[in-house]
């Protein structure tokens, strides 16, 4: 701790002890009024709605809210990163909005301005941890080709195309050599990119991944980051729950920090200053993370 | 080799039959219809191992039971033929449902874990059928000896009626499976992913196990209700050590059933005394054995021996 602390710059240490009743203050919520706000700093075209917008969305599982009266918009065509200490609810809020988890009341939950039955096809989603049966009799490629079921429709076989649209999602994230592997004979970060392009090969508007560069290789970590970059380039909206701000910082546009309620939403530089950092983390912030915040602190 | 046991063409079948010394017709088309059995429990079996819930069909079986007496005392009270199969049958299917239901229900209420609920709802609708059957034998209603056949299966003193209509209500089963294969593959794999792209994964759940029901009401006469859940798990776990690709493991689950089928369905017309739904079993089992052992993809001893997958550092 105090041999730490000549290398911090001063802003950042008073944030520190910042006490838990200062965090309201700190708040911009979307639509809110609070003071220096930075709200809602890439207002979305009023003609096209957002490709996800939230509002009242609460969580809890028994007595404890995971997620508290959430509200948010998120911009079109960004790489857009959500961030927030363990048991934030960033997980949760993914998957509440999908559907996956029950919400309580009646939150809006909008996704290009429609319910999510309506637009299902414009929306990819990779969890956290696949629940899946690693020793289930499949191979790469029919894993990737199963991102393409629902559009292929009843009763319809899988064509040609179908399996050549997987073989190029998975010449994409580096996979394609090992296109006929049983899927348990992968190590996590290729299960992360087969996963990846079973995604990919969705074609959608809106990605939303659940952290994805949770315990890869750095290979996979590197081809991720591409592929997402190149997502967000072809115009499409990717949101990643991100643990690590460093990367965060150096690549992705837009950030949501949040902490059971969205503390702050905007761009990178705005959101991740070493106070709201702190003020998100309870004051706990690792070293690592201040590091990352520092250099903008700055200025 | 197992594919060309696969049924449907009966002609040449009927001919292969016959050169196997199977002179008499009823004979013939009950072993065909074993055949037929062996493959819709083997296909449709495949997707209840694959998402472990092979135990469903154990309870399944066994609740057919009171469904099968009760059909019996109702068609014996307005005077019909008790034996008549489709009543017997539709009686079987229903109370397996009534199983179902109450499995669904418990599970809804969230007091039973899974495995006792099964066990429960087995135990308490067996138990209803072995009171009924007693029930039936005391007051002697005419011949009940022939709903023995319900328990243990019999391939001989089967008639050509209830061959067709096994073989009929297997064929719709595996017709069904085939039609719905994409969509029960990604539900059994990734069902969160399976409701994200849209599919009503309850109605397809609910569907499956209408399936399970239709090929286990199938099979009693001929394998037997306490028998039926091994032809649904064997040839689907047996086929598994074949190959790592999903269709081709459910090609080979009816291969192996329609051939455990047949063969067992043989023997059993050459001995009748010896139980046929036993005899069915035993050569699946037989065949599983022999898969574990030598299976291609997971056997034991793959001759193939593949080098293992170089994996990544992490």
């Amino acid at each position: 701790m105090h041999s730490r602390a000549p290398s911090i710059d001063l802003p950042v240490q008073p944030a520190r002890p910042a006490p838990r009743g200062n965090r309201e203050s700190v708040q911009p919520i979307v639509g809110g009024q609070v003071g220096a706000a930075i709200t809602n700093p890439m207002p979305s075209d009023p003609i096209t709605p957002p490709p996800l917008r939230v509002s009242g969305l609460t969580l809890a599982y028994g007595d404890e809210r995971v997620l508290d009266d959430i509200q948010l918009e998120l911009p079109t065509s960004q790489l857009i990163a959500i961030v927030g200490p363990n048991g934030a609810g960033k997980s949760s809020l993914l998957r509440s909005v999908l559907g996956l988890a029950q919400s309580q009341g009646n939150p809006v939950v909008e996704f290009f301005g429609q319910r999510l039955t309506e637009v299902r096809r414009r929306i990819a989603f990779m969890p956290q941890r696949e629940r899946v049966d690693w020793n289930f009799p499949t191979r790469v490629v029919d894993v990737v080709t199963m991102g393409l079921y629902g559009e292929i429709g009843w009763l319809r076989r899988i064509r040609g195309h179908h399996r050549n649209a997987a073989l190029a999602a998975l010449e994409r994230v580096g996979m394609a050599e090992l296109a006929t592997r049983q899927i348990g004979e992968l190590s996590g970060g290729q299960q992360k990119r087969v996963f990846l392009a079973r995604t990919l090969v969705q074609g959608a508007d809106l990605f939303l991944l659940d952290e994805p560069f949770a315990g890869v290789d750095a290979r996979s970590e590197e081809i991720i980051a591409r592929e997402l970059q190149a997502l967000r380039d072809a115009g499409s909206t990717v949101a990643v729950v991100h643990h690590d701000l460093t990367a965060v910082r150096r690549s992705f546009d837009y950030c949501v920090l949040l902490n059971r309620r969205v503390l702050a939403a905007g761009p990178v530089a705005e959101v991740l200053t070493a106070e709201r950092v702190a003020d998100a983390y309870d004051g706990v912030v690792p070293l690592a993370l201040l590091d990352a915040t520092r250099p903008e602190t700055i200025d | 080799m197992f594919a060309t046991a696969t049924p449907p063409a009966p002609h040449p079948l009927t001919t292969a039959l016959d050169w196997l010394a199977l002179g008499d017709h009823n004979t013939q088309i009950a072993v065909l219809g074993a055949g037929c059995l062996g493959a819709a429990t083997g296909l449709v079996g495949t997707f209840l191992v694959l998402r472990r819930r092979a135990l469903m069909a154990d309870t399944l079986g066994h609740s057919t039971l009171p469904g099968i007496g009760l059909a019996f005392v109702l068609l014996a009270a307005i005077g019909a033929a008790p034996r008549s199969q489709p009543v017997l049958l539709l009686g079987a299917a229903m109370a397996a449902m009534l199983a179902a239901g109450l499995v669904a229900i418990m599970q809804r209420l969230r007091r039973v874990r899974e495995d006792a609920a099964l066990a429960i709802t087995l135990g308490c609708l067996f138990g209803l059928g072995l009171v009924v059957l007693g029930v039936i034998q005391q007051l002697g209603t005419g011949n009940a000896t022939g709903l023995d056949d319900f328990l243990d299966g019999s391939i001989a003193t089967m008639r050509v009626n209830d061959a067709w209509l096994m073989a009929g209500l297997a064929l719709l089963a595996a017709s069904a499976t085939i039609a719905l294969f994409k969509e029960f593959t990604l539900m059994a794999f990734d069902p969160e992913q399976a409701r994200l792209q849209g599919l009503p994964v309850r109605r397809l759940e609910a569907v499956q196990l209408v399936l399970v029901v239709l090929v286990t009401v199938a099979g009693l006469r001929a394998v037997g209700l306490i028998l039926i859940i091994a032809m649904l798990v064997i040839p689907a776990a047996a086929a598994r050590f074949w190959s790592n690709h999903l269709p081709r493991v459910a090609a080979f689950a009816t291969g192996i059933g329609a051939l455990s089928g047949i063969v067992g369905a043989w023997i059993s017309a050459q001995a009748s005394r010896l139980p046929a739904g036993a005899l069915i079993v035993l050569v699946a089992s037989s065949v599983f054995g022999l898969s574990l052992c030598f299976g291609s993809a997971r056997g034991i001893w793959r001759r193939t021996a593949r080098s293992s997958p170089t994996l990544e550092v992490i």
